[in-house]
């Protein structure tokens, strides 16, 4: 369940949770901090910006057609291509080639597909062993909960949380500091690769022009989970093409510094098909799974196509002052932050989170940051304004009405706005409230209001008069 | 699955047509000479966790690696079979040191012997000077492992293979492409853009490194031609 109460109570939850907002105001804020150093301060910074937000949209503008070469290129290079409507077939694919090759272990590299498709569980049922071999993704896999951020999946924990619970799953007792925890995965870790059958990871971007998957990370263990196997699998939803190796440079100036600050991660890997016959190690077979589960959807749309032109770099998540206040795992859906709202609302599934579209205060700070140009606030606005007419219809409802309209008004005057953005009361406590918008009414309810019995839709109207009076007041003064 | 392969290119095509944005140019760099890209990529190399050593001449090369071999109490290693790593003799030096040398082999386990190393010996196919990073393609003699599972990795790079940045990475592929002989519209199996040492900051943004890759990673550059 994912409606707005379940996502108001897990809002209120987090946020009565000092320790977690103290994580995440130390972690968003230091992504901000690299990112904003390496490609904020940067001269060129706009210009590469704008090249690399062009390679997207001309991929995306293209798709069926580079899709078609990928299929192509890969059957070249010698790997396979499958092709998934939803995520139940993407499982049967993988979990079928899991079956037809004997395969009794799987080592992982972070990969948001395959928590899109719940790959592990599928995998697990039929009796494969799945080791997550990225350290977050480790650390989380043993708690037993899904990644809380795109780029550290395990942002909420802290060392002691990691401790114990190696301690506690492992029987690893061990001093408490990073480094010794991190050896302790290493060595659990190294022997899951040279004894796996198959290594399955996501994909960063495959280029047309060759059939190359192209992997970025720092820890080493997407390379092991490619190099030790028999068999890789790489799973991908159907956007995550370039046209050519300029285009994939030109994503490569962006992307890495967007995400950690760094200029290049610590290995970017651009992979041709399985092993050729004169080579010793790599994979003997390579499969490509291509995944839609609603984004040829989002492909069609008029106006959402550039929610796929995210290369998941994570930028809008740490700047979201939503995020930064109630964290991944609130949002109660594979993908959180800005762009976690549009994606989770759009993909197969998306109707059982209509709560997200309100999780935005439309401060724009995501947009700002986007080393691909993804305009967040414009395109879930444009989603609010469609769940209304829905709702008009009798569709999702009046609940989402009544949040679009006043989100709609508040929009008018961003004045409120960048009050709401700041966090700053006005005079209104209730309207602070209302512009706001959920979570962040929970947000504040939690903080500066009690509770409020009657139902949002049966205050609205007078609200509306409130809020109307306020921004009013607010323009004149301003 | 040929049908959903259909469905979904059908489910594509439907989509609305859009313009294809352009790409801007940028502002050309200014040319710099390779001992000048040498100097830049062991600076950047030096700001990456990474240990840059520069070398004069051939005896100065082998010295460094044999000085490397004693210093870490090298013991086993796993040396890629490759021309530069030969006309430097590495494989001569790894024998006076008394390092044995562990063979891949063809029959699966190479990984296994390649992860018993204590080093593991590579040669640079081309760097990238401003981001400190080295390109290595897989082939015959070159197994992927030997950059990644031992504990340190020791790679050697010529001078005129550094280019200046990122924006040379696609010459950098047409350039390994023609190099191995692949037909227009294929890369070597696997190229690999290393910057540092692996790293993770997964606990507490604490960065550690050595996570499942090299804990160390050194770069011998040779200021010199062979
Ligand atoms: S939408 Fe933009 S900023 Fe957000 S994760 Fe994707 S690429 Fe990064």
């Amino acid at each position: 369940m994912n409606d707005r109460t379940a996502f108001n109570a897990r809002s209120r939850e987090a946020l009565a949770d000092t320790a977690l907002r103290a994580t995440l105001a130390k972690a968003t804020g230091l992504f901000a901090m690299l990112r904003e150093r390496a490609i904020g301060q940067w001269p060129e910074g706009g210009a590469r910006i704008a090249n690399a937000a062009a390679a997207r949209l001309r991929a995306l503008h293209r798709l069926p057609e580079l899709l078609e070469a990928v299929e192509a290129r890969v059957a070249e290079n010698g790997g396979t291509v499958h092709w998934a409507r939803d995520a139940a077939e993407a499982r049967a694919i993988v979990v079928g080639l899991a079956q037809s090759r004997g395969v009794r272990s799987v080592v992982k590299g972070k990969s948001m597909v395959t928590e899109e498709i719940a790959l592990n569980p599928a995998l697990e049922a039929e009796g494969v062993q799945v080791f997550e071999t990225d350290l977050g993704e480790y650390i989380i896999q043993l708690a037993g909960e899904p990644p809380s951020h795109i780029i550290a999946p395990a942002l909420h924990k802290s060392r002691r949380d990691v401790a114990e619970l190696f301690a506690r799953v492992l029987g690893e007792d061990g001093p408490d500091d990073p480094e010794a925890l991190t050896a302790v995965a290493r060595r659990r870790l190294r022997q899951a690769f040279l004894d796996a059958d198959m290594g399955i990871t996501g994909v960063n971007f495959v280029l047309a022009e060759n059939g190359a998957v192209c992997l970025l990370e720092n820890e080493g263990n997407i390379r092991a989970s490619t190099t030790c196997p028999r068999v890789h699998v790489a799973v991908m939803g159907l956007e995550k093409v370039l046209a050519t190796a300029r285009d994939a440079a030109d994503v490569m100036q962006v992307l890495p510094k967007s995400a950690t600050g760094q200029t290049m991660p610590a290995y970017f890997s651009v992979l041709s098909g399985p092993r050729r016959a004169d080579e010793t190690d790599g994979p003997e077979e390579f499969h490509l799974v291509i995944v839609d589960n609603g984004r040829s959807r989002i492909h069609a749309d008029p106006v959402l196509r550039p929610a796929l032109a995210c290369v998941r770099c994570g930028g809008c998540v740490n700047s979201c002052p939503v995020y930064r206040s109630i964290g991944g795992h609130a949002y109660g859906a594979t993908y959180s932050g800005p762009i976690g709202i549009l994606l989770s609302s759009l993909l197969d599934g998306g109707e059982d989170n209509p709560a997200l579209p309100g999780a935005c205060t439309t401060c724009g700070a995501c947009a700002e940051v986007c080393p691909v140009g993804v305009n967040h606030p414009r395109l879930i606005l444009e989603l609010r304004r469609r769940m209304a007419e829905e709702g008009a219809q009798g569709g999702v409802g009046i609940a989402a009405r009544a949040a679009a309209r006043a989100f709609a008004l508040a929009a008018r005057h961003p004045a409120l706005f960048s009050l709401a953005a700041r966090g700053v009361r006005v005079l209104d406590p209730e309207l602070a409230r209302l512009t706001l918008l959920p979570p962040l009414s929970a947000a504040a309810r939690s903080r500066t209001l009690s509770g409020v019995k009657r139902p949002f839709s049966e205050r609205w109207p007078e609200l509306a008069k409130r809020l109307e009076a306020a921004a009013k007041s607010e323009e004149e003064q301003s | 699955m040929t049908q959903a392969r259909d469905v979904i290119l059908a489910r594509l095509r439907q989509g609305p047509q859009h313009p294809l944005p352009g790409r801007g140019t940028l502002p050309a760099q200014a040319a710099q000479t390779p001992s000048e890209l040498l100097a830049q990529f062991g600076a950047a190399l030096a700001g990456l966790h990474a240990e840059y050593v520069r070398a004069a001449s051939v005896q100065e090369a082998r010295a460094v690696l044999a000085g490397l071999l004693a210093a870490r109490g090298v013991r086993r290693a796993a040396c890629w079979e490759h021309p530069l790593l030969q006309a430097l003799g590495a494989p001569e030096i790894l024998t006076e040191a008394g390092v044995e040398t562990v063979a891949p082999g063809a029959d699966g386990d190479a990984c296994r012997r390649i992860a018993a190393a204590d080093v593991g010996l590579s040669a640079v196919d081309a760097a990238l000077a401003g981001t400190g990073s080295i390109l290595l393609r897989t082939g015959p003699g070159r197994p992927r492992a030997v950059s990644l599972l031992p504990p340190l990795h020791v790679a050697v790079v010529e001078a005129d293979r550094v280019r200046p940045g990122i924006d040379d990475l696609p010459e950098i592929f047409e350039q390994l492409r023609q190099e191995t002989g692949e037909p227009a519209g294929r890369l070597p199996s696997g190229v690999f853009c290393v910057t540092g040492p692996s790293c993770t900051a997964d606990i507490e943004l604490v960065k550690t490194y050595g996570v499942h890759g090299p804990v160390e990673l050194v770069v011998l550059g040779l200021d010199f031609t062979l």
